[in-house]
Order: C-alpha cells, then structure tokens, then sequence
C-alpha cells in the first residue's frame, strides 16, 4: 500500500482557516460519505455494511415491481402513456440507467467494465407488495435477498413529507439465514435492501423525459441513484453536489449532470466515488491505492476529562466526530472525507473500541498531494444526521457493549506546525 | 518545511468558489416544508426527553420504539409521555437499518413534530425536519435547537428568496414563540 504524501502542514492550517472562513461567510463546503457498522454478534471490531460482491458469490439479484399506483393524476410520470408496456420500458431504462452510475465508478468491484457479472439481471415481477415483509410470518418471509424496488408498496414510515426510503436487512454474523436470503458470508453483509417509494398520491416522480412537462414531479432517476446508493452500503453525505446529499430540490427541477454513455457515472461526486471504493476495492486497481490516518486531538486534553467512559475502563481520548476532509492539492477538488472518531485493533484477541479520534481517508490516488482539514459538525450536516453511523459502531448486546460519546463538535481546528 | 506557493492559494480559493457555485445535489427522501406546514401536519408538539429505545415487531417489520417524557406541549393534547415509532432497529439477530429516520439516545431532549401513522401509531413528521434537538449552551446556559435537517439553501424553490429556511441553533424560546405563533395562526383559521 502506498501511503498518500500530505502536503505541508502550514498549507493545512491555511487551509484550515480558509475552511472556516467560508463557513461562517456562506456555509460549510463539505462533510462526508458516511458507511453504518454493524458490530459482529460474536463481538469485535465493527465492520461496514456492504453487498457480498465477492467473485465467489452469485451476481446481485434484483428486480422491481411493475405494480403502479392507479390514481389520478398519475404518481409516476412519463413520456410513454399511462398504463402501456411502453411506461414499464420507461421506467426500467431509468432504473438501469440509476444502477449503471454506480457500476460506472472506477476501481470497484461493481465496475460494469472490469466485472461485468457482479449484478444480475433486473428483473420484473407483478406483485404489488414485493419490498413487504409478510405481516402475519414476521419480518424474515419479506427478506428473500433479492433487492427490489417499489413504487405501490404503502408503508405507515410514510409520515408528512417523507417521498422514498430504504431499508436495509443486515446479518451480524455469517452463516446467518434469514428468509430466502443465500445464508451470511460475513458480519454487516447487506442480505436484503428494498427501496420504497411513496405511492398515496402525496408526491410524484416522473422520468428525465417527462419531468420538463410535470412540474410538481420528482426526478425519479435522482432519488433512485440516491436510494441504490443506500443499497450498496452508503449513507448520507453533507457534500452539496454528492448525490447522497439527502435532499430532494424542488419538484419539476433538476440539477447537475446526466448519466451518459461515455460517463455513466456523472452524477456522482468524488465524495460518493471514494464511498465506494472504500466499500468494494477492486484489488486490481493501481490508481487509488492510498490512504491518509491520522487523529484528532483537542489542544488541551483536559478538555476531554469530563466525558464519561464508553465502556468499563475505557475514555474519551480523542475528538469524536469531527469532519476530516480531503483535498487534492492540485485540483483542489474534494475527493474525500471521514468521520473521526475511533480506532479498533482487529488482531487482538479480545478488540475493544478506543474513542481516540482516528480516522482514515481512501482509498486516494497515489501520485498526488492532498491538503486535509477537520471542521466541526455545526453546518449543513448536524450531530443528529451522522449519530446513527456512530451509534451503529456500538452495540449493547456484543461481547464489548460500548456507548459512542456524543459527537463534539466544541472545538475550532488549529494545526501545529 | 515548504512554504505554500501563492498560486497553490489562489487555486484554492478558485476551486473553493467553483464549489460553491456547483449545481446542488439532487437526491433525496424528503421534500421541503416550511415551519407552517410542519405545524400544519403535526398533530402535536411536544418537548420531550428519550427514556428509552425498544425493538419492536409491527406489521411484519422491525421498528424502534422510542419513549420519551413530555416537558413541555406546545400542540395537542397534553401528557406525560409518548412513544414514537421509527421504521428500522435491532431485534436479536437482525439488523434492519432505514438510513435518515431519528433515532435518540436516552437522555436527549428534541421538540417532536408528531402524528399519527396509518395504523394510529404514532411518529415523527418528515422525519428528520419534525426532529429538533435541544442543546444546552454552555457559554449563555440557555438552550438552543437545531432542526436536524436544517439544509436552508437546498430547500429553496425558484422565485423570491423565501424566509422559512431551516431552523439552526436558535434558542429555544424563539423557536417556541414561533411554533406557538403558527399554532395560534392554525386556531383562528380553523375558527
């Protein structure tokens, strides 16, 4: 592995101040991609949840349910008339169109050019229902492992407000079976993800063709990129151009960039790139193969005293959940960012997290400089929106329960020389 | 140690400022509401402090329970405490995760924008926008709220800028006068 080079260290801190200047004059530039851990029902480190995209396991079953909603006006809008096998082609291209972003990014194993077996292919099927678990058999006759995506499947999470969502079944250990699901090949192995959207009328999706005619649409093709990113194991970004920023602009509009077929992965921003690298490697990969860790640590460590242990004998020795960013030196484009927090030794033989504010940027390609900065969560993304990667880092009910400590976000970066 | 050439700041502030100007992401699970549709769509509205969390099976899925105890209701009927359900948990050896629903830790305090599911349960308003969480200022030891999805600029609709951008650190008291504010609005409309 090949570590990246850091630049200078006064660059960091001018950097830094640069950082915050532009904070606080229009709001903060970026946060990051961020994975949620499970933590191994046997205990030990936690590990990312992730799609077993090993080249050992079958290609990624999905498919999506061409049950509709039949209210009028429509709830999926497109070109094609309502009703017709022309609508379903329709809104299949797109739903192929939001995967091959993501099989489009470089340097993974879902690359559609360098393993183009990874995922199976999209299937149809008529029920309505197909994202639902069985009420009456409980949740496991609903986890089939096959990822699917629903736009007639109604769900009381569907508050005010609320247009898609997914949700994730994740196994804890491997060998685990749950419903139809293939059994676990590893601990946080994403065995079902089914995507959800809205379908009582309250909002509507239409297709790129048709969104310039539907003006109180949603793109459907942003939301199912957004939502398939879910899929694959990445949960939200504070970056404004990622595509797994969390929120939708106003209906009828669009912004950024299309998928093409010289660039299929156009929408995505560096931050949702390196999200995925980070997740599945591609061992053949010579470009981004560096990482940058390090720790933070406030400027008196007495600051950290008051905080209470996060599990019997063990403190608080570092800053937790600050917001380390990557830019490239030469470009100064943002091509990562990470949520400090802790460290975990997976070779001892009994691992215990440490809150010792480490972290790891990558993987980065080699070859270049990159200046990195940490800010606190008090902008666009707040301690609520990333407790949730921190608190899956814990478990209760593990050999080493723990509690996270909150995320911290009292401090003002400064860089020693 | 090398000095940072100036062009290297320079390029810097550019690529800063193209950033700035970038077309803005376009994904998402939520759409905007101002604070009158929020107060709107709340049955009621409360400031509560997370008891505890529990796992729950509801309609073939796995939801999380959240109880929490009422301080303060600012809509709806009172009481003392509430139990709001949240899509996603952990039950035994199953893990279901539902990326952007609130989830509280014990202790935490948050003014709830809540109302019922279709089944009568009760949760939260758009999710992260009906979330609130209350922080103790240490520097006034007064108290302040932030809207957990309080993304201003990504809300904003074409036209004259609009004035009911996220709501972000205000203190409390503000926030509540304007909530009651709204509720009282809602009242005589209704009348």
């Amino acid at each position: 592995m090949t570590p990246c080079r850091a630049p200078a260290s006064l660059v960091l801190a001018l950097l830094s101040s640069l950082a915050l200047v532009l904070q606080f004059s229009f709001a903060p530039l970026c946060q990051a991609y961020t994975h949620d851990y499970t933590v191994p029902a046997s205990g030990g480190c936690p590990v990312p949840q992730r799609e077993n995209i090993a080249s050992s396991a079958p290609p990624l079953a999905r498919q999506w349910s061409i049950s509709l909603p039949s209210l009028n006006p429509p709830v999926i809008i497109t070109s094609a008339p309502q009703g017709t096998a022309a609508q379903l082609t329709e809104i299949e291209n797109t739903i192929l169109a939001a995967y091959d972003v993501w099989t489009g990014v470089s340097g993974t194993l879902l690359n559609a050019g360098s393993f183009p077996n990874a995922l199976g292919p999209l299937a149809r099927t008529a029920v309505q229902n197909a994202c639902s678990p069985d009420p009456v058999n409980g949740l496991q006759s609903g986890v089939d492992g096959v990822d699917t995506i629903c736009f007639n499947q109604s769900s009381g999470a569907f508050t005010t407000g609320v247009l898609s969502f997914t949700r994730i079944i994740v196994a804890s250990a491997p060998g685990q079976i749950f419903g139809a699901a293939p059994p676990s090949v590893f601990a946080g192995q994403i065995l079902d993800a089914d995507i959800y959207f809205r379908n009582d009328g309250q909002a509507a999706f239409a297709t790129p063709s048709a969104l310039s005619s539907a003006p109180g649409a949603y793109d459907l093709e942003s939301l199912l990129v957004h939502e398939l990113g879910h899929v694959f194991g990445l949960d939200h970004s504070g970056i404004w151009r990622a595509i797994m920023f969390p929120f939708a602009p106003a209906p009828g509009t669009f912004s950024g960039e299309r998928p093409t077929a010289a660039s299929p992965d156009a929408p995505l921003a560096d931050d949702d790139r390196s999200g995925l690298r980070s997740l599945y490697p591609d061992p053949a990969d010579a470009v981004n193969l560096g990482y940058i860790t390090g720790r933070i640590l406030p400027a008196n460590p007495f600051a950290l005293a008051a905080l209470p242990a996060t599990s019997i004998g063990n403190y608080v020795t570092g800053i937790f959940g600050a917001q380390i960013v990557a830019v490239d030196a030469a470009s100064g484009s943002i091509v990562a960012s990470a949520l400090s927090g802790w460290s975990c030794d997976s070779s001892a033989a009994n691992p215990v997290l440490q809150f010792d504010g480490s972290y790891t940027l990558g993987p980065l390609p080699v070859g270049h400089s990159y200046v990195i900065y940490a800010e606190p969560f008090t902008g666009l993304v707040q301690p609520g929106d990333v407790s949730g990667a921190a608190d899956s880092a814990c478990s209760v009910t593990s050999a080493n329960p723990c509690t996270p400590p909150a995320i911290n976000t009292n401090f003002s970066p400064r860089i020693r020389p | 140690m090398k000095t940072p050439e100036p062009n290297l700041l320079l390029l810097i502030l550019f690529t800063a400022f193209l950033f700035l100007m970038a077309p803005r992401a376009r994904s998402t699970v939520l759409t905007r509401l101002s604070l009158r549709q929020l107060v709107s769509a709340a049955h009621s509205i409360v400031v509560a402090q997370a008891v505890s969390n529990q796992p729950v099976w509801h309609a073939g899925e796995i939801w999380t329970l959240t109880t929490f105890r009422v301080l303060q209701t600012w809509k709806g009927q009172a009481r003392q405490k509430v139990e709001v359900w949240m899509l996603g948990g952990e039950a035994g050896r199953i893990v279901s995760y539902v990326p952007g629903a609130p989830r509280f830790r014990a202790g935490e305090q948050a003014v709830l924008f809540l109302e019922p599911m279709r089944d009568g349960e009760i949760s939260i308003t758009a999710w992260g926008e009906g979330t609130f969480r209350i922080f103790h200022d240490a520097a006034t030891g007064r108290e302040r709220v932030t809207q957990d999805t309080a993304l201003a600029p990504e809300f904003l609709t074409p036209g004259p800028p609009q004035p009911q951008d996220g709501i972000r650190d205000w203190p409390l008291e503000k926030f509540k006068a304007r909530v009651l504010e709204r509720v009282g609005g809602e009242a005589r409309r209704k009348k």
